[in-house]
């Protein structure tokens, strides 16, 4: 008899574990749970304002049509641009709504300045999806004659959701359409301006998850992990001009400025990139080819070898004339990282020193041709 | 001047860092070929927290 009622309680109680759904987040914070959490579109200044590893490293995707008009992969879909020339003004026109046509109000004057763009994309058999997109880009002409498009664009929506009552942001940071987690994409927690490579774990909260997210962006499960191991990072930078320096490997993705005292899990990382700011000053960190990689040891402080001593790297050679110094010049860090300068500043126009040891004997400002 | 001790080199000023100057050898030039130092690790470990005193 009491194995049958034992039984009987057994078998409610897996019934009511079939049937009960996904747990939603705990009321708790000390006691978050694994869920599901659906992601809603959010395009604007919330995702405008965000540091993306494609928007630092690279201001954008390349944006290149020969001629006045072609088809740009936004969103993993190729969407018309065009231009035209009116007056005095340059217009650029995206077919924004699909419709295989530009409408009048689908054009856009081109003066400089970032031009946001909400499309309609493609979805399913007859559907639609929300996307938007920013660009920079001038016409170029020859004569009247309208010769290139060209500029650079980034994405300028997410999909947003709240694990534990913490807002996160997952972005197609390289437009393809599809979020994926192998550090393609990005993701923003909380507050903060930084968006790191999206990976399988990620720090939420003040707690470890790993992430599961749909290729559609549509929703993410988020299962909280114990007994992580972890080790505190330290960079040598003592400015307050380091606003983010981000590390991702495969134990995740993570922002060592806010995060390093507390601590990344242990594993093998390297740069995915850095911001230094000061007023209205912007300097990005990007990783090369020759970054080093950093093991971050577990229980220990792990001080990471990036920053000072930098140096330029450049090209030199001796010719029938003299020596030559030629781009691209790098400003390189003790990891390998760079400093993307912008050179076109003038006030910031390169010298060229020739010198006996540490003595300069000639410095002159470096001039092309 | 020896090989050795003149140096071509390149100073620029980049927002927030400063001035920074990178310089090589006429040997380097000539070869194309950076002298290696010393490499530091990429990571210098150390204890969270000191040791307590005895």
């Amino acid at each position: 008899m009491k194995t049958a009622r034992l039984a009987t309680l057994l078998a409610a109680a897996a019934i009511a574990l079939l049937i009960h759904s996904p747990p939603a987040w705990s009321a708790d914070p000390a006691k978050p749970e694994s869920g599901q959490v659906n992601l809603t579109y959010e395009a604007g200044n919330a995702v405008g304002r965000l540091y993306t590893p494609v928007k630092v490293i690279t201001e954008g995707r390349p944006l290149m049509i020969q001629g006045a008009k072609g088809k740009v992969s936004m969103g993993g879909e190729d969407v018309f641009v065009a231009a035209r020339r009116a007056g005095a003004d340059d217009f650029i026109g995206l077919d924004a709504d699909g419709s295989g046509s530009i409408d009048q109000r689908e054009w856009f004057v081109v003066k400089g300045r970032p031009i946001t763009v909400d499309l309609k994309l493609p979805s399913g058999s007859s559907g639609k999806r929300d996307y938007s997109v920013t660009l920079i880009a001038r016409v170029y002409l020859s004569g009247t004659t309208i010769v290139a498009i060209a500029g650079k664009y980034h994405v300028n929506c997410c999909r947003k959701g709240a694990i534990n009552g913490t807002v996160i942001r997952i972005i197609d940071d390289n437009m393809d359409g599809r979020i994926t987690q192998d550090g393609a994409d990005a993701i923003a927690i909380g507050d903060s301006p930084v968006a790191v490579p999206l990976q399988a774990v990620h720090q939420v909260g003040g707690k470890f998850y790993k992430l599961q997210v749909a290729e559609d962006g549509s929703s993410l499960t988020a299962a909280p992990l114990s007994d992580v191991k972890l080790g505190a990072v330290e960079t040598p930078f003592k400015t307050a001009a380091l606003k983010c320096l981000v590390l991702t490997g495969k134990e995740g993705s993570f922002d060592v400025v806010t995060g390093g005292k507390l601590g990344i899990p242990a594993g093998e990382y390297r740069l995915a990139y850095g911001m230094l700011a000061s007023g209205q000053e912007m300097l990005p960190i990007v990783p090369t080819q020759s970054a080093l990689s950093y093991p971050i040891e577990a229980d220990k402080l792990n001080v990471i070898r990036i920053g000072a001593p930098l140096k330029v790297d450049f090209m030199a050679g001796i010719a029938e004339t003299g020596i030559t110094v030629s781009p691209p010049l790098q400003v390189l860090g003790a990891g390998g990282e760079q400093y993307a300068a912008d050179w076109t500043n003038r006030a910031t126009q390169p010298h060229v020193l020739l010198m006996n040891g540490d003595r300069v004997l000639s410095d002159t400002p470096m001039s092309y041709g | 001047m020896t090989k050795e001790q003149g140096k071509v080199g390149v100073a620029a000023t980049i927002p927030i860092l400063g001035k920074v100057i990178g310089a090589k050898t006429l040997e380097e030039v000539k070869t194309g070929r950076s002298v290696v130092g010393k490499e530091e690790p990429a990571v210098v470990t150390k204890p969270l927290s000191p040791p307590k005193p005895r």
